[in-house]
């Protein structure tokens, strides 16, 4: 295992393609999480994004000239105003709305896979594909979260892949691309912006406003929407010398942010104050760690990183680290290195006020198309009402023995 | 941040040892200062273990007079070592070797009533600023209140505390040590709030009164019993809606509330009205820190610990008393 570390600044290429990592994921995935939550919905859809994320992403680093950043956070990068918008993302999500049928996802998988270019990585995203079919299925019983997770799947392909109304296209032009994002940076110009809004007032879907009752999965289609939008602008800049940091993979791992964001989600229970925690660490770590930003190298180590920091300072109840690790997919002893150094760069203040939190609720809720606040008198932040609430995972994770309750 | 080489500390006799650390006394190199040491091994499977993770990052924003400061996070290959302001010996220790100049048939390990409230004062102030600051520690207890010879009293070991501003909705049943475990706690609630930190604080209290803690259970039933057995069995009458508690039993004994009174009559008439409302065995019932710091009984706390109080999180304060 440690020799995974060495050559810690620049990662493992793409771990989380390979045969070995990914199984296991999946293998464990069934009798570790605690919620089967919308096995069909949630982990076959998004599962088959995995080849199209890799090419969807680059040519939507293109397209970025549409982009935008939120003014309550950092990361905007030089010469893109911190602005809000609405336009973003989302788009095709009325296209696609059949939700998250299975003829769809197989669909696309397909489409996926005939037109994926023969490139290492996508052939070892398949992997984990295959298996995940094999783990959709035995978890297999559709519960109540189905229904709001399989409107939000639609949106959440949508927006893992923007760019790409016509499936062929961004695939067709990502296929030249190296895996190093300085080419997707500067080859691919704004090829498919203007598809990226499409307002639908018809799936317009209302998000209550407190967010601790919201359901996690479809906090987590914003939170990948944001993500996009910050990865699309984040792979334009040129990787220069020095900015390597122990979060880049070597190429950008062939699982995309919201298939990846919505594992996280599922099987390590994450619940909204956890997620919106992570989203809190982006800026925070942004802020003071220079070299850092989120790009498509960056992304999912920060996530697994951020949601087992999250879990273990924050919850009482928590997954281990190497159930951390193998839902994430990295080995024990990277997340470990991972862990100890997100926890030095943001001098270990990992507590965010619970009214930034609001804020960023709002502010994700606010900017991404096809989501909208639910009528209503502003939610009281007290947490007394927070009990009982359907939106948390941690409860039902609580519940499994492999839990680390805090000891006395 | 931290830049500072471990070396450059001096690592003297061994303070203590927990279940994730080992505390040694050091100097600092350079300044010559005493700090206290707290090494924490870092196990590649587990990571930094959770504890740590939480202390050090609730440490971080509680700056407090009379919570214990972390000065230093340093981190060597397998270990990380915070660095905390060195005090003298933990208040168990403290009554341990205490007997009363002033009274010799005292028994031993009870304090004097004076020091008592100087005390328990600087504990409702380190524990009403973690409460403003929305953290509750969970774990108070003698072991975990640091003395020094100014006579101040600081919170330490912020292992099992947590931030309870941000709804995270799970809260552990695990915590406290057993004898400081608030009722609720013991019924199985698993929505505890500030009041069991006061219960605890309570606890403590009568505890440096007689030098014994007040409720030395054994097991989590027999710590309920020991807490009826002197403040009455709750019942759906006194308690509404305990019977749907967890823990609740049909089986227990009913026990007659006794009077604090009687079983402390070495505190005075306001020490057992401010003890009284510290150990309510309904959560809501209990005071919060700032009210306890406003009773009447604190009138005349000595001014050195007062002071903790204009000097909010500046530190320094006390020049012995």
């Amino acid at each position: 295992m440690s020799a995974d570390l060495p050559d810690s600044v620049i990662i493992q290429p793409a771990l989380l393609l390979s045969p070995r990592a990914s199984p296991r994921l999946y293998a464990a995935s069934p009798k570790r999480g605690p919620r089967t939550a919308t096995p069909t919905a949630a982990t076959s859809a998004p599962r088959q994004l995995k080849e199209q994320q890799l090419a969807g992403s680059e040519p939507a680093v293109g397209g970025a000239s549409k982009g935008y950043v939120d003014a309550g956070t950092q990361y905007s990068p030089d010469g893109f105003p911190p602005t809000a918008g609405r336009n973003v993302a989302v788009s095709t999500a009325s296209q696609l709305q059949p939700p998250g049928s299975a003829g769809s996802a197989k669909k696309r998988k397909e489409s996926g896979r005939s037109e994926s270019p023969s490139r290492q990585q996508m052939s070892g995203a398949d992997e984990p594909a295959r298996s995940s079919t094999q783990a959709a299925a035995t978890p297999g019983e559709p519960d109540a979260r189905r229904d709001p997770s399989a409107v939000a799947t639609p949106e959440a392909n949508s927006s893992a892949r923007p760019a790409s109304s016509t499936a062929g296209l961004p695939q067709r032009a990502a296929a030249p691309q190296d895996p190093e994002p300085e080419e997707a940076r500067s080859t691919h110009g704004h090829s498919s912006a203007p598809k990226r809004s499409r307002p639908d007032p018809a799936t317009v879907k209302q998000m209550p406003r407190q967010y601790w009752t919201c359901n996690p999965k479809d906090l987590g289609v914003l939170i990948s929407n944001m993500l996009m939008e910050l990865i699309r602008l984040n792979d334009r800049i040129p990787l220069r010398d020095g900015r390597l940091t122990r979060f880049h993979s070597r190429a950008p791992p062939g699982i995309s942010v919201q298939d990846y964001l919505q594992r996280l989600i599922q099987h390590a229970t994450l619940s909204p104050p956890i997620l919106l925690s992570m989203v809190y660490y982006i800026d925070r770590l942004c802020a003071l760690y220079s070299a850092f930003t989120i790009n498509s190298l960056t992304v999912h180590r920060f996530l697994i990183t951020a949601a087992t920091v999250a879990a273990k300072g924050l919850s009482d109840s928590f997954w281990t680290n190497p159930t951390y690790a193998r839902i994430g997919g990295i080995p024990v002893t990277e997340l470990a290195t991972l862990e100890l150094e997100f926890l030095q760069k943001v001098q270990w203040k990992i507590v965010p006020k619970p009214e930034n939190l609001e804020d960023y609720y709002k502010s994700l809720v606010d900017r991404t198309e096809g989501f909208e606040l639910e009528p209503g008198s502003s939610g009281s932040s007290s947490i007394d009402e927070s009990e009982g609430s359907g939106g948390s995972a941690d409860g039902d994770a609580g519940e499994d023995a492999q839990m680390v309750d805090k000891p006395a | 941040m931290d830049k500072r080489h471990p070396n450059s500390f001096q690592q003297l006799e061994k303070l203590g040892e927990g279940t994730y650390a080992t505390v040694f006394k050091g100097r600092n190199g350079q300044t010559g200062a005493f700090v206290a040491l707290k090494e924490i091994h870092l196990d590649s499977e587990e990571g930094t273990p959770s504890t740590a993770i939480r202390e050090i990052s609730l440490m971080k924003e509680l700056k407090h007079t009379n919570i214990v400061s972390l000065y230093d996070v340093i981190h060597t290959e397998n270990k990380l070592m915070l660095v905390f302001e060195y005090m003298d010996k933990d208040l168990k220790k403290y009554m341990d070797s205490y007997q009363s100049p002033t009274n010799p048939s005292a028994p031993r390990g009870a304090l004097d009533p004076d020091v008592i409230k100087s005390f328990m004062y600087q504990l409702l102030l380190g524990t009403a600023f973690c409460h403003e600051n929305r953290v509750l520690h969970r774990d108070l207890k003698p072991q975990n209140l640091l003395t020094n010879t100014s006579g101040q009293l600081k919170l330490a070991d912020f292992g099992l505390a947590r931030a309870f501003g941000i709804p995270v909705n799970t809260f552990s049943n695990e915590v406290v040590t057993l004898w400081y475990r608030a009722p609720d706690v013991l019924l199985g609630s698993r929505t505890y709030n500030t009041s069991i930190d006061i219960w605890s604080a309570g606890c403590i209290m009568a505890e440096m009164y007689t030098g014994r803690p007040l409720f030395p259970g054994t097991t989590n039933e027999d710590q309920l019993l020991k807490i009826f057995r002197l403040m009455g069995t709750p019942s759906e009458r006194s308690w509404p809606g305990i019977t749907s508690f967890p823990e609740y039993k049909t089986t227990w004994p009913v026990y007659a509330t006794q009077e604090l009174r009687a079983i402390l009559p070495q505190v005075d008439a306001l020490g057992i009205q401010l003890l009284n409302s510290m150990l309510q065995v309904r959560p809501e019932m209990r005071c919060s820190a700032q009210q306890a710091l406003a009773h009447p009984w604190f009138a005349d706390v000595y001014p050195q610990a007062r002071k903790g109080e204009a000097l909010g999180g500046q530190g320094g304060g006390f020049k012995g008393m």
